[in-house]
């Protein structure tokens, strides 16, 4: 009687464990009825779970599954996969996302923010266990982490010792901006480019002189001044901010600080050194760029920082900001070598742990050569992306502000001299980073006048330190 | 054989969800890889000891346990003998100090921003008597703040536990004490203290557990790399696991369960000590 | 009772509710607050972590601590309840994976808490050390390797990976124990001299005195796991799975006046049981907190 009734009450309990769990289940249901609307949508599989486990990779009549994960939803991999598995029947694609849609205006930024994080937070997770997708789109997740921890196949050796991979179908120093001491992890499928948009017409009416292609800040600072002083059209040289979000201090306490960061902070010894008067003196050499008029906090000047993220975004930055105008290269750090600043997007890694690498490596090549993604790395996809457009004809301009945009005619020319640009593309732009986040984010007391220079410069040197001895 | 049935379903989930997990973090704390890695001996943690960040989170944790628990403690035990009498709106004054315990964390971030903020309440109390702002969360005033939200959040509880303490005294320990002419202060550490000691061992450990807690207040309010007065443990493992360090992770993790088994073991034996004495 | 001390009773209940009045305050604020339009709030509050130029008035600049609103309205509720679908689902799915743990880890928690605190079997000290040891774990020590777990069992991205851990978490068992060592031994001996087996002891006699201690147990889990954050971070990959704590740590930053009105409504559950409980609650943490 007395065990009976204790196998009664074990019996209950995990019945009234499973019914706890099946009930969860169903709890979700609306969510999982989501996930089909998705499906119809023609998103094929919003499940993150992130485990490909070996049954699945090995499974049916020795078909191959590649899991393929990104942030959210991207046409481009779905059409790419979808024409991949067409091509190669023993292998099947599998997209994951972190999002089961791409951001719209209404959600807002800091919720983006939660989101990354739990992204990262169980692809992490995932990786470590050393589970996780075989082919990651890196948007987002701590890429030098994953490479730190070997938990990314070396492509280096993937692209040397691949015959039918040649380099130079590609932008080589683009190509080559991921790579680093102990191989190179990532290739990006697409890049932009970092400089301005100035107002070529008023530049010329002020008179004065200057060679984007091999500017320093000190060139662009005595620039800028010179320009103020023409009195011109404008009143200042350069806008804060970038393309139409204008104003506020970090876009250049983030370009000019990750610029001198080897000044600042020491990665072999771990050691930073925001404390000292140099960088107390920087911070002010800022500021007096916005004092002296040379930075503005709003309206126009003579340039707009842009990033260029498609060959129809170039035109339409330049036919945005006046009738001549013309694209101008970001101004660098005394040592480093002239040329345009660019950034790599749609960085792609392999998992080390991933039991398709080869089929994986493979996929990715096809990626590189057939996705059209912003400025292609393909050299050839970019240059059909530029004829396309030239025998387009005309760009409408995105609306903003549900002001109604009108068309404009492509300009050839303008067109020719990108491709110049990405031919010259030679600094790869590193302003992320836990550091230059912690500057970014302390700054601002300083430049309101609410904060001495010291005490910001103090406050983030006390958080760097923190950071850099983990 | 009934104490199986008895413990068996939890020693099972437990042992698979805490246990065996706990055993492969320490293994893995040897290694250089997440899974299937190279032993490495105590590699690992002689990386963490030279961390400097690990080092800092070690004394911040300890020095907000030191100072955070016996303030904590102080503060309920003075509102315990106070409130163990009669007294006016009683039942109601003991509900309002036990309610913030249930308020879940994310509630009122938004609350303590308002005081605590650059621009907030407390520094426009200092404008108006003429005083310079100070920043309280990026300074040295940073854990004195979250000292203060943690006793906001534990004073109820351990009020009532030290109350019950209190309550279970006999009335004619004090009684007889007068009568030979103790004095209130006397009484106090000789028959309160005392025979509220073994109340106060179980204070002490739920004090610390949720010394542990507080962790989820700061990291909504100050972020992952607070000023590094308040940067404790837990924000070292939390960046480790975003860093993808389970070597430092499960190192430091093993280093502070070492701790955690010293200190509370301590304790028990402590408690087992003052058992015998009385008795 | 002389004047004297009834004087020294006033005065402590005076200051006792000046203290009380100051804990009561944040919740208090909250509440207001979530009856205040969006623009009452941003108009006070929208310098929280702002930095306004000392050039433009910056000086002066504080947020407003607004006591009362100019304007009851409820239209942080209705943006909250009507307006935004995800809140309600995400409550539900609170509810969903809070409710199994609360009563699983109180049944499981009591079984073994009687095996702790009324049987005798080599190892038990140990054993509960054991147990008193992963309460005090902050829970990052044990992630990765309960990731695999999880991940071994095929439970990732299921609510289970979040109820089964739950269920078995060592707190019940902790305080329960507590709770019964203080059963006086005389009333389990009566009745095993009745004939009683352990289960019956433990159903009809340990249960309903431990009542008391069950509440408060079930108070306690409730705070605890409607509040968890990271456990879901990691094991629930979906965003439609979430619960709202998560959801509430997102809202709170982006949209304030919203973020009270959600705020009171994710604490009102846990305040309502509270003031339900009150009496059980206490008695229950009480006594497990004094030795028999």
């Amino acid at each position: 009687m007395n065990k009976m009734g204790l196998i009664l009450l074990s019996v209950a309990l995990i019945v009234l464990t499973l019914a706890a769990c099946s009930n969860n289940r169903s709890t979700s249901g609306s969510g999982d009825t989501a996930e089909e609307t998705g499906l119809v949508n023609g998103q094929p599989g919003t499940t993150t779970g992130a485990n490909p486990g070996e049954e699945e990779a090995t499974s049916s009549s020795g078909k191959k599954t590649i899991i393929f994960s990104s942030f959210w939803p991207n046409e481009q991999y779905e059409q790419a996969a979808k024409a991949y598995e067409a091509a190669h029947p023993d292998i099947s694609i599998k997209l994951q996302y972190g999002l089961s849609e791409e951001y719209s205006d209404d959600g807002g930024g800091k919720q983006t923010d939660s989101d990354i994080e739990k992204f990262t937070a169980s692809t992490n997770a995932a990786m470590l266990a050393g589970k996780g997708p075989d082919l990651l789109d890196l948007r987002y997740l701590a890429a030098d982490d994953y490479e730190r921890h070997h938990l990314l196949e070396d492509l280096q050796s993937r692209m040397a010792g691949d015959k039918t991979f040649n380099k130079m179908n590609y932008f080589a120093n683009v190509l080559d901006g991921g790579n680093s001491e102990t191989g190179q992890f990532s290739l990006p499928l697409s890049f932009s480019l970092s400089g301005m948009v100035g107002d070529k017409a008023a530049i010329a009416a002020t008179g004065v002189k200057f060679d984007d292609r091999a500017w320093t800040w000190d060139d662009f600072m005595t620039t800028g001044r010179e320009l103020v002083a023409a009195k011109g059209k404008y009143d200042a040289a350069v806008v804060s901010g970038e393309g139409y979000q204008v104003g506020g201090t970090d876009y250049f306490v983030r370009s000019i600080v990750a610029d001198n960061y080897g000044r600042f902070v020491d990665e072999t010894s771990r050691k930073a050194s925001f404390d000292s008067p140099a960088f107390a003196g920087l911070l002010k050499q800022i500021k007096s760029m916005y004092n002296d008029g040379v930075a503005g906090s709003n309206g126009r000047g003579y340039f707009i920082n842009v990033s260029i993220l498609s060959p129809e975004d170039y035109l339409t930055s330049l036919h945005a900001f006046g009738d001549e105008t013309a694209f101008y290269v970001k101004p660098h750090a005394d040592e480093e070598a002239a040329g345009t600043s660019f950034e790599t997007r749609a960085d792609i890694g392999i998992n080390a742990n991933s039991k398709v690498k080869d089929a994986a490596w493979d996929f990715l090549k096809y990626l590189m050569d057939h996705t059209s993604i912003g400025l292609p790395i393909n050299k050839e996809r970019f240059h059909d992306a530029i004829q396309l457009l030239k025998e387009q004809g005309t760009i409408t301009p995105p609306s903003i502000d549900s002001q109604h945009s009108k068309p404009f005619n492509v300009d050839g020319a303008q067109l020719d001299q990108l491709e110049g640009f990405a031919d010259a593309a030679a600094r790869k732009r590193n302003e992320s980073g836990k550091v230059l986040d912690i500057v970014a984010a302390n700054t601002d007391a300083f430049f309101t006048g609410q904060k001495s220079a010291e005490d910001v410069a103090r406050l983030i040197q006390n958080k760097a330190m923190t950071v850099l001895n983990e | 054989m009934a104490v199986w049935l008895f413990l068996g379903p939890s020693l099972i989930g437990f042992s698979l969800f805490y246990l065996i997990p706990f055993v492969l973090g320490f293994y893995e704390s040897f290694t250089d890889g997440a899974l299937g890695g190279r032993f490495v001996g105590i590699n690992n943690y002689t990386d963490l000891l030279h961390s400097a960040s690990f080092r800092k989170a070690a004394g911040n944790t300890m020095l907000f346990t030191a100072i955070g628990v016996p303030l904590l403690i102080g503060l309920s035990l003075t509102l315990a003998v106070l409130l163990n009498r009669p007294l006016f709106l009683r039942s109601w004054l003991r509900t309002s100090f036990m309610l913030p315990l249930v308020v879940p964390v994310a509630s009122v971030v938004t609350v303590w921003q308002i005081f605590f903020d650059w621009n907030g309440t407390l520094n426009a109390w200092l404008n108006e008597l003429g005083l310079a702002r100070v920043d309280w969360m990026q300074s040295n005033w940073s854990m004195t703040i979250v000292v203060v939200m943690y006793i906001w959040k534990n004073i109820g509880y351990d009020m009532i536990l030290l109350l019950a303490g209190l309550q279970s005294i006999p009335k004619d320990y004090y009684e007889t004490a007068s009568l030979e002419g103790a004095g209130r202060f006397h009484q106090f550490r000789h028959i309160t203290l005392v025979y509220l000691t073994p109340t106060m061992f179980f204070v002490l450990l739920i004090s610390i557990i949720n010394s542990f807690k507080v962790f989820r207040e700061t990291y909504l309010l100050a972020g992952d790399y607070p000023y590094d007065r308040l940067y404790m443990l837990q924000h070292y493992m939390n960046n480790m696991f975003f860093e993808l360090d389970v070597q430092k992770l499960t190192a430091a993790a093993t280093l502070m369960v070492v701790c955690i088994v010293v200190m509370t073991s301590g304790l028990l034996r402590a408690e087992r000590k003052f058992r015998e004495y009385t008795e | 009772m002389n004047n004297y001390q009834r004087l020294s009773g006033l005065a402590l209940s005076v200051t006792f509710s000046v203290f009380a009045a100051v804990m009561l305050f944040p919740i208090g604020l909250t509440l207001v607050s979530s009856m205040m339009s969006e623009a009452e709030i941003s108009q006070n509050y929208d310098l929280i972590g702002k930095m306004v130029d000392t050039a433009n008035g910056g000086k002066d600049a504080f947020l407003n601590l607004k006591l009362l609103p100019d304007w009851l309205t409820f239209e942080q509720y209705a943006q909250v309840l009507i307006l935004s679908p995800k809140f309600l689902s995400m409550f539900w799915n609170s509810a969903g994976l809070v409710l199994p743990i609360v009563i699983g880890q109180t049944l499981v928690g009591s079984l073994a808490a009687y095996a702790f605190a009324k049987l005798r079997f080599p190892g038990r000290d140990k054993l509960f050390f054991v147990y008193l040891m992963t309460m005090l774990m902050p829970f990052q020590v044990t992630l990765v390797p309960n990731y695999l777990v999880i991940d071994m069992l095929g439970l990732m991205n299921r609510s289970s990976a979040i109820v089964l851990p739950g269920i078995f978490g060592a707190f019940g068992v902790f305080m329960m124990r507590q709770f019964m060592a203080h059963i006086p031994y005389a009333l389990t001996e009566a009745a095993k001299i009745d004939g009683a087996g352990q289960f019956t002891i433990f159903m009809r006699v340990i249960l309903p005195l431990a009542k008391p201690g069950l509440a408060a147990l079930a108070v306690l889990l409730f705070v605890d796991y409607w509040n968890m954050i990271e456990q879901p971070l990691i094991f629930l990959q979906d965003a439609v799975k979430q619960p709202l704590s998560l959801y509430l740590a997102q809202i709170n930053q982006s949209a304030r006046g919203v973020g009270f009105a959600a705020s009171t409504l994710y604490m009102t559950p846990m305040v309502l049981l509270f003031l339900y409980a009150e009496s059980y609650f206490v008695e229950g943490i009480q006594h497990s907190g004094i030795k028999g």
